[in-house]
């Protein structure tokens, strides 16, 4: 079963284009604490994890650290991504700068999800204060409209600190999924932190 | 008129039924339209889609309301330029493209450039001539690419429409849609001056918005060849004509497209095309509270240290709708930011009182705590 879930996870990663090459999958039941890029994080027993390699050009644009899933990527993704204030963002032209407040930082985070033409029918849930990596931070909740047509909700959190945009976020189907496993996210928020 | 690989023109009220690999096409083709409508990429204001189908329905030869043909004009949420037509007269613009454009005649001259594509059967025509529709998919992928991820979002839509609409037909066939549409609008009464002016648009446009020419118009003649291609026809046989140009028409329908559009170019952060086009809004409309906010949100972006000016805008769009929440929130927090205590918390509250199930209700809630 392991297996299957573990060959799932490649093939769905390789539609999406995110393993054109050799990338680290853990197995399902890993436990540990990941020093990554000077961020600990401590992941769920029973959930897979992808972390692409460094000379992957497609992950470091968008500064993924660390993907999760339990079922499979299309089904529940926490993602990890960690990025420098003045990197370009993905979608947006916009720009981070330093000293920004969280709110204008999710703000333009938001930004660039709207600008995402994949994304449909965006609607914000909330937009709140949070604590992320011991620093002021912001919590976003959102739904929308994938290329399948079926409603997702997204939780993030993030944090603009030590000129790094850090956000951990989890992405599943509105229904079942999402409510399931929004406290596994918050565990995840919890055991972040900066290794100095 | 060029009319290759014995395919007559369709819409004449006789049409004869479809040979088989132009069936396929159809097919794929109401395949194609079933994903794009239910994408949730439509525009879905009524009122926009009603005004563009009453032009369409204007330029429209009487003969192509009946047969095979269902003409009718569907809007996509994307701020690039662009417009398609697929075979069976269903024909897609872009609000991208319905923000450039100024009157209703220059919009004529676009819906008479695609609904020529379809009556006179263009796709096809280059699937038979050129059995390149396998071709077609990796062009479309290449030229997409400058476009960014809109470019490519909209590739993933169907390989059809966009053959029309990125890869463009032949130049033959580029030409005559232009030479027909421009007939279908000029019988229709509209000014044939307006005609070239919707290509310059677009040539300034990618200027503007420093977009390669080739790329956008793939194999289509170039805009400067099809501009002198209009202003001879217009010497030649319709030297000093007039005609409706329709812009007050057009800016009542539009607005409400062009701000949305303005909304999206914010958020990708093309401020430029942002700004304009928001001016544009304004100096047709001053009441208009949301454009006068969507201002300030592009001050606060571009510049962020111009309290001033930014402000007025807010203030203005509380003036124009005092029940829009949003404008009180930025004002607020531009207040409490400039030290001014009290302006901000009153401003802020007032955004809770409109808005009491706000999302950002935390953030607001948090901002009033630390200012009091």
């Amino acid at each position: 079963m392991t297996l299957v879930r573990i060959l799932l996870a490649l093939s769905l990663l390789s539609v999406a284009g995110c393993l054109p090459r050799p990338a680290k999958l853990a197995p399902v039941g890993a436990h540990e604490i990941l020093p990554s890029d000077q961020i600990e994080v401590e992941w769920p027993l029973e959930w897979m994890t992808f972390r692409p390699t460094e000379n992957d050009d497609n992950a470091k644009k968008e500064g993924i650290v660390l993907l999760l899933s339990r079922d499979g990527f299309s089904l529940q993704t926490i993602r990890l991504t960690k990025q420098a204030a003045g990197a370009d963002f993905k979608y947006t032209q916009k720009k981070l700068s330093t000293g920004m407040l969280p709110q204008e930082v999710a703000e333009l985070t938001l930004d660039n999800i709207r600008a995402n033409p994949e994304v449909i029918d965006l609607s914000v849930i909330e937009s709140a204060p949070a604590t992320v990596l011991g620093a002021p931070g912001f919590k976003l909740r959102y739904t929308y409209r994938g290329k399948t047509g079926l409603t997702r909700e997204v939780g993030m959190y993030g944090c603009l600190d030590r000129d790094m945009l850090v956000i951990l976020s989890l992405d599943a189907p509105r229904r079942y999924y999402f409510e399931k496993d929004w406290p596994v996210l918050d565990k995840v928020k919890d055991s972040l932190r900066w290794q100095s | 008129m060029v009319i290759g690989c014995g395919a007559p023109p369709l819409g004449k009220g006789q049409d004869k039924p479809l040979e088989e690999d132009e069936q396929r096409l159809w097919s794929t083709v109401a395949e194609e339209e079933k994903r794009l409508d239910q994408s949730g990429l439509l525009y879905g204001d009524q009122a926009v889609t009603g005004y563009l189908n009453e032009i369409m329905r204007r330029i429209s030869p009487p003969e192509t309301t009946s047969g095979l043909f269902a003409v009718e004009v569907l809007v996509l949420k994307n701020p690039l330029l662009n417009a398609f037509a697929y075979p069976n007269g269903k024909i897609y613009v872009h609000t991208g493209m319905l923000a450039r454009i100024e009157n209703e005649a220059q919009l004529a001259t676009l819906l008479g450039h695609e609904l020529t594509h379809a009556t006179h059967r263009h796709a096809i025509q280059e699937l038979r001539g050129a059995r390149r529709s396998g071709v077609a998919l990796g062009v479309l992928r290449m030229i997409a690419i400058p476009f960014g991820l809109f470019g490519l979002a909209a590739t993933s839509l169907g390989t059809i429409g966009y053959m029309g609409a990125v890869t463009g037909y032949s130049r033959a066939k580029e030409a005559e849609a232009d030479q027909e549409g421009f007939v279908l609008m000029v019988k229709a009464g509209y000014s044939p001056q307006e005609a070239p002016k919707l290509f310059e648009h677009l040539k300034v446009e990618l200027a503007f918005r420093k977009v390669d020419e080739p790329f956008f118009f793939g194999s289509h003649p170039h805009v400067q060849e099809r501009i002198e291609s209009y202003r001879s026809l217009l010497e030649s046989q319709y030297a000093g004509q007039g005609g409706d140009i329709g812009t007050e028409r057009y800016d009542a329908a539009m607005m409400p497209l062009i701000i949305d559009n303005a909304e999206t170019d914010i958020a990708i952060g093309r401020l430029s095309l942002a700004e304009r086009d928001l001016q544009r809004v304004l100096q047709k409309n001053d009441d208009n509270a949301r454009a006068h906010f969507l201002l300030g949100e592009f001050r606060n972006r571009k510049e962020p240290g111009d309290a001033e000016r930014r402000d007025e805008h807010y203030r203005q769009a509380i003036d124009r709708n005092p029940r829009m929440p949003d404008p009180h929130r930025a004002l607020g927090y531009s207040l409490l930011k400039q030290g001014d205590r009290y302006g901000g918390q009153a401003e802020l509250q007032k955004y809770l009182e409109l808005a009491p199930r706000a999302p950002d209700r935390a953030y607001v809630e948090q901002a009033l705590k630390e200012s009091r």
